[in-house]
């Protein structure tokens, strides 16, 4: 039997899964919507004449933008536990099924209450080494270390022991 | 503090790389599709861009949107935009500097879209040199308009200078080298060469106007005397075709294009930089010879 030793993400793999995942989420979803985004909101010598409308309609876009990022890391995660990123990095989201990987991933809604998360979160990795989205949707972000192989017959105990 | 655990991860049933490269395929053709309609339904931008040139028509950035540059870059945006049918000038100028005027005018005349200028409170001198390049020009019958000709006039401060015991110590290459500074009294040869060179200026005006116009040189020749028209006189002098506001602009393109206008305005969002070189402007209280239309 093969076990892997875990550990809690630390804050620096769960910037970098992040980033990665962003880097990949601009080539698949960022650059269809650069140029619907150009196409709403001109360059600023140009103003449209109903600005309250133009206003509404790169927020709604926005919206639509943030709604595909939710849908990458929730739906990922939920299926495979991992984003790209988290690949990369060797990390793994723990989760107890499909809603808490919704409720994990909720702070990518750029709405109210969901953005007071932006403020939140950071300070909760500092103080907690996880997210206030964690632990509200009882997830992990585990770092998984090197596979060790071990026989059947013979018990280990605790690594930590 | 960063916790070991020992756990056993449960055996993936599902290949991760192959169903993220599809689920990232997928996620992608989505958005595409999703991005198009929003834009096929939200990404008019209008079939009538509006460009204002107000105040002084000059080369430089000024608090105003006079500047050549800016309404060039307008022109040039307009242009390239393949939903805009239609341009309207909207000019509220009393004129400007010659090169200025002249290169909006040009690239006016050059575009191949329908252009319209719609003159407000004053459309003289340069702002009617850019007006008249356009296919047609709408105008208040109180619009200010006219004053076709070309102006060098400066302050001379020689005599000035010399109460106060100030002189003017001239170093130059050649006679003609200060031709124009406020500092020395012109002399008849500079003078001569001056008008002569207003002249000239004057001739190619009027030869412009003539062309857009679709008027004799002879004819704009005989109105090039400097003085403004109101727009009523301007009608019946064939330096304008409709009389009216807004409302006849945009009467004149539907009945042209047979559209539907849906217009958008071209603004330009001053910088701070904007905001205090304006008080460095050329428009200063000594400008020397600044010859302008």
């Amino acid at each position: 039997m093969a076990k892997r030793l875990v550990f809690e993400a630390t804050p620096m793999r769960r910037l970098s899964a992040f980033i990665i995942d962003m880097i990949i989420l601009w080539f698949v979803v960022g650059v269809p919507f650069s140029s619907l985004f150009e196409s709403l909101a001109p360059s600023r010598m140009m103003v449209i004449t109903q600005e309250s409308l133009a206003t509404f309609k790169i927020q709604f876009v926005s919206l639509v933008l943030f709604l595909f990022f939710f849908l990458y890391f929730t739906i990922l995660e939920y299926y495979l536990g991992q984003t790209p990123g988290k690949m990369i990095t060797k990390t793994v989201q723990e989760h107890n099924g499909f809603l808490s990987c919704v409720m994990a991933n909720l702070f990518l809604i750029p709405i109210f209450p969901f953005i007071i998360l932006w403020f939140i979160d950071p300070i909760a990795i500092v103080l907690k080494n996880k997210t206030l989205s964690n632990i509200l949707s009882k997830t992990r972000l585990l770092h998984v270390d090197k596979e060790i192989k071990i026989f059947d017959n013979l018990d280990i105990g605790d690594v930590n022991g | 503090m960063v916790k070991k655990q020992n756990i056993i991860l449960k055996p993936q049933t599902i290949r991760p790389l192959r169903f993220t490269i599809i689920f990232l395929i997928i996620l992608s053709i989505f958005a595409m599709f999703i991005a198009s309609t929003i834009e096929s339904i939200w990404g008019e931008t209008g079939n009538t861009a509006i460009i204002p040139i107000e105040g002084v028509i000059s080369d430089g950035q000024g608090l105003s949107v006079g500047s050549a540059d800016e309404v060039l870059k307008f022109l040039n945006d307009a242009n390239e935009n393949p939903k805009v049918e239609a341009i309207i000038l909207k000019i509220n100028s009393p004129g400007g500097t010659a090169v200025a005027s002249e290169e909006i005018a040009r690239a006016i005349a050059k575009s191949d879209k329908l252009t319209v200028a719609w003159i407000r409170e004053v459309g003289a001198s340069g702002g009617y040199w850019v007006a008249s390049s356009a296919d047609v020009i709408v105008a208040s019958p109180l619009s200010i308009t006219g004053s076709i000709g070309v102006i060098g006039s400066y302050l001379d401060f020689s005599e000035f200078l010399e109460e106060y015991n100030v002189s003017y110590q001239r170093l130059v290459s050649g006679e003609f080298k200060d031709m124009g500074t406020p500092f020395k009294e012109l002399t008849p040869a500079e003078r001569l060469y001056l008008e002569k060179t207003l002249d000239e200026m004057r001739d190619y005006f009027v030869a412009e106007v003539a062309t857009n116009r679709n008027l004799s040189f002879v004819q704009v020749d005989r109105l090039a005397d400097g003085r403004i028209y109101l727009g009523s006189k301007a009608k019946e002098l064939g330096l304008v075709d409709v009389l009216g506001n807004q409302q006849e602009v945009l009467q004149v393109i539907e009945d042209t294009l047979n559209i539907t206008v849906t217009t958008y305005e071209y603004k330009r969002q001053p910088t701070v930089f904007n905001l205090l070189s304006g008080f460095n402007s050329k428009q200063g209280l000594i400008e020397g010879l600044q010859i302008k239309t």
